[in-house]
C-alpha cells in the first residue's frame, strides 16, 4: 500500500500542474478567456476582461497497451482581469471533473477532481516593467484503491514574478513561488518552484498582432519522511517547458499551445510489477476566437493531453469560450 | 476570381446527393435554421418564423396516411455584429423505414438548438452553438445534449465558407452514455439585396461517427454522412428553391444492411424583408435490396422580418 501511496502522491502533483497549456509567464495571450499563470503577466492587461470556457473531456487509460476504461468529464474556467491606470488585478477558477469512478478491485491512483483558483495582483512600472504576486490554491480528489476510493490533498501555492519590456515587442523574466503540499495520506511537504521565460509580442490590437513566448518552471525534488499515522511525502525533480504561438488578425485570434512536464522518480508497482523512470505529462491545443478590442469574445478550441508513467492516460478536450472585454 | 469560385462549387455539386443546406450562409427563406452557428452572423436582421410539414409516407408492403411530420419555430435577434437564434422543432411523429427488415418504425422526435454568433468586420463568423434533442424510436429514448462550435469566412463579395463541429452526449435508460462528435463543413455562392433580388447557391457535408457500447440497438449509434445541394433564386422578391439532400447510414449490427435516402424538395413563395411565405414540396425515395420507400409531403412556413 505505501508505494501506492507514493504513486498517488506523485501523481498528484503531476496532474496538479498540467492544468493549462497556454504560456503567460510575461505577457497575457491573445486569447482573454485563458487566466495568466503569472502576476507579471497580469500587469500588461490593457482592458479589463470577464470571460467563462466549458470543456468537455473524454479519454482512456491504458496499461500495457490494453485499455482499462474510459474517461468522461467536463473543465469548466471562469477569469476576471481588472486593469487601472498601473495596477492590474486576475481572479480565475478552475473545476476539472471526472465522471469515471474505477471498478472496486482497481488498484491505480485516478484523479476525479480537481479545483484551482488563483488571484494575482501586480504593478506596472512605466510600461517597463510588471512585477506582481500570485497565491494559488489548488485542491484535488482521487481514487487510491477500494480501500482509499476518496483522497484529498492540496496544494498551495505562494510567489513573486518580474516581467521586463525591452524595446517595443520583446519580454523576459522570472520568477519564484514556495509550494506547500499536503494531504491526509501523508506528511506535509514543501518545495521552491522557480520559473523564467522570453517572448515577442508584436502589432497593435485592432491590426495584426503576433504572440510567441516560451516558458520554463522546474522544482528540486524534496522527500519528507513519515511520522506515526502519516507515510512519507515524496515530491519527484520537476521540469516544464511551456510553449505559445499566437496570431491576431484585425480581431480573429489563432492560437497554439504546447506543454511538457517531466516528473522524475522511479514508480514500481508492487502488485503488477510495473515501473516506469518518470511521470511525462504533454499536452497540445489550438482554437480560433473572435477578439475585439471592446465587445463580446467568442471562441473554440480543441486539445490533447496525454500521461505516461506506468500508465498511459490520453485525454481530448473540445472547449467552448465565452467572454466581454470592457 | 468570381468564375473560378462559381466553376469549383459546380463541380463539387456534381457529387452525388448533397443535403440541406445552412452551413456557410443561412438560406433566403428567414425560417430555416442554420446548422453552424457562425452562418447565423450572415443573416439578414431580427426575425420570427414558423413553419409546418404535412405529409405521408409509403413503403412496397406498408403504407401510412397523411399526418403532421413537424412543427418548428425561430427566433432570431441580430441588433448589431452579435446574432443570436433559438430554434425549436415539436409535435414530429413519422414513420422511418429500415431497409434492412423493410419495417417501418413509429419515430417521435423533438429538436432545441440556442445559437450565438459574432460578425467580425463583415468578413469572419465565429459561433458557439448548444443542442438538446430526444428521438424515441423502437422503445427505446434517446436523449441527446451537445454544444458546438463554428467558423466562417467570406471571400470576395460572395463567396463564403464555414467548418465547426458538434460535442454530442446520448444517454439511454439502462445504457452506457455515449459520446461522439459531428463534423460539418459547407462553401457558399451568395450575391444580391434579400428584400429584391438575390442568388445564392451552397453545397455541404456532415459527418457523424459510429459509437458502440455494445451489441443492440440501444447501444450503438449509427454512423451517418449527409451530403446536400442548395439553390436559391429571388427575383423580384419571388422565391424558388430546388434542394437536393443524400442521407447515408452505415451498417452496425448482425442482418443490417447500408441504406442511402435521397431527398429532393422544391420551394417556390414571396419574400420581402417585412414578411415572407413559402411553400416546399419534399420528395424522398429510398430503394432497398428487397423493398422501397417512399415519401410525399409539403412544407409551409411564415417569417416575419424586423430589420
Amino acid at each position: 500500500m505505501k508505494q501506492n501511496w507514493t504513486l498517488l502522491l506523485l501523481s498528484i502533483f503531476c496532474l496538479a500542474g498540467a492544468g493549462q497549456a497556454s504560456a503567460q509567464f510575461l505577457v497575457p495571450t491573445l486569447d482573454p478567456t485563458v487566466p495568466t499563470l503569472t502576476a507579471a503577466a497580469t500587469g500588461w492587461r490593457t482592458h479589463h476582461v470577464m470571460a467563462a470556457s466549458y470543456s468537455d473531456r473524454t479519454g482512456q487509460r491504458k496499461i500495457s497497451g490494453v485499455q482499462d476504461f474510459e474517461y468522461a468529464g467536463a473543465v469548466s474556467r471562469a477569469v476576471l482581469g481588472l486593469k487601472f491606470d498601473t495596477t492590474a488585478m486576475d481572479f480565475s477558477g478552475v473545476s476539472e471533473s471526472l465522471h469515471t469512478v474505477p471498478a472496486a478491485p482497481y488498484s491505480q491512483p485516478v484523479t476525479l477532481k480537481r479545483e484551482v483558483s488563483r488571484v494575482s495582483l501586480a504593478m506596472l512600472g512605466s510600461d517597463f516593467v510588471s512585477l506582481g504576486l500570485t497565491s494559488v490554491a489548488e485542491k484535488q480528489t482521487d481514487w487510491a484503491s477500494i480501500d482509499y476510493p476518496v483522497v484529498s490533498s492540496k496544494v498551495e501555492k505562494t510567489g513573486g514574478s518580474l516581467s521586463i519590456k525591452m524595446g517595443s515587442s520583446f519580454y523576459a523574466g522570472g520568477g519564484f513561488s514556495r509550494v506547500k503540499e499536503s494531504s491526509y495520506l501523508s506528511v506535509d511537504n514543501n518545495w521552491v518552484e522557480t520559473n523564467f521565460g522570453a517572448a515577442l509580442k508584436t502589432g497593435t490590437p485592432g491590426g495584426t498582432q503576433f504572440h510567441m513566448e516560451f516558458g520554463y518552471f522546474g522544482s528540486p525534488s524534496s522527500q519528507k519522511e513519515a511520522v506515526a499515522g502519516q507515510g512519507a511525502a515524496v515530491h519527484g525533480q520537476t521540469a516544464v517547458q511551456i510553449g505559445t504561438i499566437e496570431l491576431d488578425m484585425g480581431g480573429l485570434v489563432f492560437t497554439a499551445n504546447g506543454k511538457t512536464e517531466v516528473v522524475n522518480a522511479k514508480i514500481v508497482d508492487l502488485l503488477s510489477g510495473l515501473s516506469a523512470d518518470s511521470i511525462t505529462t504533454t499536452q497540445s491545443s489550438g482554437g480560433v476566437l473572435w477578439v475585439p478590442q471592446e465587445g463580446m469574445v467568442l471562441g473554440f478550441s480543441f486539445g490533447n493531453k496525454m500521461v505516461t508513467q506506468i500508465y498511459d492516460d490520453s485525454f481530448s478536450d473540445f472547449e467552448v469560450k465565452l467572454g466581454y472585454i470592457f | 476570381m468570381k468564375s473560378r469560385a462559381l466553376l469549383f462549387m459546380l463541380l463539387l455539386s456534381w457529387f452525388p446527393g448533397f443535403l440541406f443546406g445552412q452551413v456557410a450562409t443561412p438560406s433566403i427563406d428567414p425560417s430555416a435554421p442554420v446548422w453552424l452557428a457562425s452562418a447565423g452572423s450572415w443573416r439578414f436582421g431580427t426575425s420570427l418564423a414558423v413553419g409546418n410539414q404535412y405529409g405521408s409516407q409509403e413503403t412496397d408492403v406498408q403504407k401510412v396516411a397523411a399526418h403532421g411530420l413537424g412543427t418548428a419555430g425561430l427566433i432570431v435577434f441580430q441588433p448589431s455584429h452579435v446574432t443570436s437564434e433559438i430554434y425549436s422543432l415539436s409535435g414530429g411523429q413519422r414513420a422511418v423505414w429500415e431497409a434492412s427488415s423493410d419495417n417501418l418504425y413509429i419515430e417521435k422526435k423533438s429538436e432545441s438548438r440556442f445559437n450565438l454568433s459574432v460578425r467580425g468586420d463583415g468578413r469572419v463568423s465565429v459561433g458557439l452553438g448548444g443542442i438538446s434533442r430526444k428521438i424515441d424510436s423502437q422503445n427505446v429514448l434517446r436523449t441527446q445534449k451537445g454544444f458546438g462550435g463554428s467558423f466562417g469566412f467570406r471571400l470576395g463579395d460572395g463567396f463564403y465558407g464555414g467548418l465547426g463541429m458538434d460535442r454530442l452526449t446520448e444517454s439511454v435508460v439502462g445504457e452506457e452514455d455515449k459520446i461522439w462528435s459531428d463534423y460539418t463543413g459547407g462553401l457558399s455562392l451568395a450575391y444580391g439585396d434579400p428584400d429584391s433580388s438575390m442568388f445564392r447557391f451552397e453545397v455541404a457535408g456532415k459527418m457523424s461517427p459510429l459509437v458502440a457500447k455494445g451489441d443492440t440497438f440501444a447501444a450503438v449509434h449509427q454512423k451517418k454522412t449527409e451530403q446536400y445541394a442548395d439553390l436559391e433564386l429571388l427575383w423580384d422578391r419571388w422565391f424558388f428553391s430546388g434542394r437536393g439532400l443524400q442521407t447515408k447510414r452505415f451498417a452496425t449490427l448482425s442482418g443490417e444492411i447500408d441504406q442511402q435516402d435521397t431527398e429532393l424538395r422544391y420551394g417556390l413563395g414571396y419574400r420581402r424583408l417585412s414578411v415572407s411565405l413559402i411553400f416546399y414540396r419534399i420528395l424522398v425515395d429510398t430503394q432497398g435490396a428487397t423493398g422501397w420507400y417512399k415519401e410525399r409531403s409539403y412544407q409551409a412556413t411564415v417569417a416575419i422580418g424586423f430589420l
